[in-house]
């Protein structure tokens, strides 16, 4: 602030921290990374590969999901029958023994309503998901912001 | 040559500006005061007739860049992920993460608005190649054919030196530049902080380019097709895998977190993805009847590699110990046919828990892989496959 005594008047200039950057996608003229509001959801991951289970607990962790892992469709439904409850599940399909789609007709059986989404690298991901019942689906390789809408979208039902 | 073979220490910005004055008045510069390739892309710029202070403003009208935009529409696709890795990587900093074609046009751009929003800043569409915009690190990564970087006087129009850019180019399935991904930013710091993961979104994109050459353009004229969706979907967890790596190596660089190891696993997963590549497109190739030295041991690893998930799945173990070498003279393309039946028909008819022996020998003038499936010490099935030796 300034101001002289004896003078009418002064000024004050209060200066305010800019706006975070958010990232432009400036084709589409809209923020390419959504600061999305995100409800924390509990997941449970079932791929049969390992470091791609960990990775994507990590990055979904990141974005501020909590998650709980199986490496098959049995270990699934064994996780399911002790108790544990999550918000959505996360299907992959081919995997040894149970496939994803056998998985989930398993979990129908025992009363499980969860929404799952078919994560899968099948070429028609969505027919295989809309056929079977499957909440969702979201086709491999996928990036985490396409995997968050497709949470919050099944998770909202 | 590296395509990363560029990298050399950050120039004295004072030093290069004095340089770039002196070049634009002489056309001549002792080589020694800027890097080899700064002076090979202004050399260039100049014989181009490049202005350093009004660059040919070469933009494609609306419906032009739409065109261009749809024509190009897969490498737009694959690539927009990793722009927004990168874009996220740069965090709170100006930047903008930008993607052209092969020939230098702009076709995307995400970056903080501030920056990319900016009526002056390149628009999809305008060509960046180095006869329209001098040394860039869009036009001079494709003049060079590999990473650049242009720290701000480098660049040989005055209105870009404000940024530092990093430029490399993409290859397709031929090794043909199908574009550039390039990351410009204000400071040089950050240009260091976004170089690793840069690399490993080129070698990622370049993995998912080749994915979908391989998936749309070679499948479809294959009679191996059922066999072959199945080593498609492994080939798609293997670049699904990079990528989530990829997008966590980007957000623990924006939060200041150690990311080497995350992006290590990365490129070590494209690295993976770009062999078995290789075997898949040996399988499918349309080269006929050429005959070649192929060592039979290699082969026979490069497709036990390739099957390491259907042997998972179907609760399997190879096993191996690999003796003599043995060279055998055939048309690769069907000796891989061969190799991928015998070990498909194997794990086919194979328990679970079996074990699946795999040995290669030489016997009468011929090279042979023998599969022998057995349980319990049991033999099931024993199927072989044989080559001619040379001579």
């Amino acid at each position: 602030m300034t101001s002289c005594a004896g003078h009418a008047g002064g000024a004050d200039r209060l200066l305010l921290p800019g706006p975070k950057r958010v990232s432009f996608d400036q084709a589409n003229a809209t923020p390419a990374i959504r600061l999305r509001r995100i409800k924390p959801l509990h997941l449970l991951i079932v791929d049969d590969e390992k470091d791609f289970r960990d990775s994507l607990a990590l990055l979904l962790q990141a974005v501020g999901h909590s998650s709980i892992e199986a490496s098959s469709g049995d270990e699934a439904l064994a996780l399911l029958e002790k108790g544990v409850s999550p918000d959505v599940v996360l299907l992959d399909h081919r995997m040894p023994g149970l496939t994803g789609v056998e998985t989930l007709a398993a979990m129908r059986r025992r009363g499980v309503d969860a929404p799952v989404l078919l994560v899968s690298a099948a070429r028609d991901v969505e027919t295989l998901a809309s056929e079977h019942g499957f909440d969702g689906a979201v086709a491999k390789p996928f990036s985490v912001d396409t995997l968050c809408d497709a949470l919050m979208a099944v998770s909202a039902r | 040559m590296s395509r990363f073979h560029h990298m050399t220490s950050a120039p004295d910005p004072t030093a290069v500006r004095a340089a770039w004055s002196d070049f634009l008045a002489t056309g001549a510069l002792e080589p020694a005061r800027v890097r080899p390739h700064v002076l090979r892309a202004w050399e260039r710029s100049l014989r181009a007739g490049c202005d350093a202070f009004l660059p040919r403003a070469d933009v494609l009208d609306g419906e032009e860049t739409r065109a261009l935009l749809r024509r190009e529409r897969r490498l737009v696709e694959i690539a927009t992920p990793f722009l927004v890795a990168l874009s996220r990587a740069a965090g709170t900093e100006r930047h903008a993460a930008m993607l052209s074609d092969g020939q230098g046009r702009l076709l995307k751009t995400v970056g903080d608005e501030d920056t990319v929003a900016d009526e002056n800043f390149p628009q999809p569409g305008s060509l960046l190649s180095e006869e329209a915009a001098g040394a860039n690190g869009i036009g001079t990564a494709l003049a060079e054919g590999s990473y650049v970087e242009l720290v701000g006087p480098e660049h040989y129009i005055e209105g870009f030196q404000q940024f530092t850019c990093q430029g490399v180019p993409l290859r397709g399935a031929a090794g043909d530049q199908r574009g550039v991904v390039s990351m410009s930013v204000r400071r040089i710091e950050t240009a260091a902080k976004v170089r690793d993961i840069l690399f490993c979104a080129s070698e990622a994109a370049e993995c998912e380019l080749l994915a979908a050459w391989l998936s749309d353009d070679l499948l479809e004229h294959s009679v191996l097709e059922s066999a072959l969706e199945a080593l498609r979907q492994d080939m798609i967890q293997r670049i699904t895998m990079a990528r989530l790596q990829l997008e966590l190596a980007a957000r623990q660089i924006a939060a200041g977190a150690d990311s080497a190891g995350t992006i290590a696993a990365a490129r070590q997963l494209s690295r993976k993805f770009r062999r078995q590549a290789g075997t898949w497109r040996n399988l499918v190739d349309e080269v006929d009847g050429v005959l070649q030295p192929i060592v039979l041991g290699d082969l026979v690893q490069e497709f036990a590699d390739l099957l390491e998930t259907e042997t998972r799945l179907a609760g399997v173990r190879l096993v191996w110990r690999r003796g003599e070498t043995v060279v055998v003279l055939d048309d690769l393309r069907a000796l891989s046919q061969r190799l991928l039946s015998a070990f498909l028909g194997a794990i086919q008819v194979a328990d679970r828990s079996s074990d699946i022996g795999i040995a290669v020998s030489r016997n009468a003038g011929k090279g042979t892989l023998t599969l022998t499936s057995r349980t319990d010490g049991r033999e099931l099935h024993t199927q072989h496959v044989d080559a001619p030796l040379p001579g």
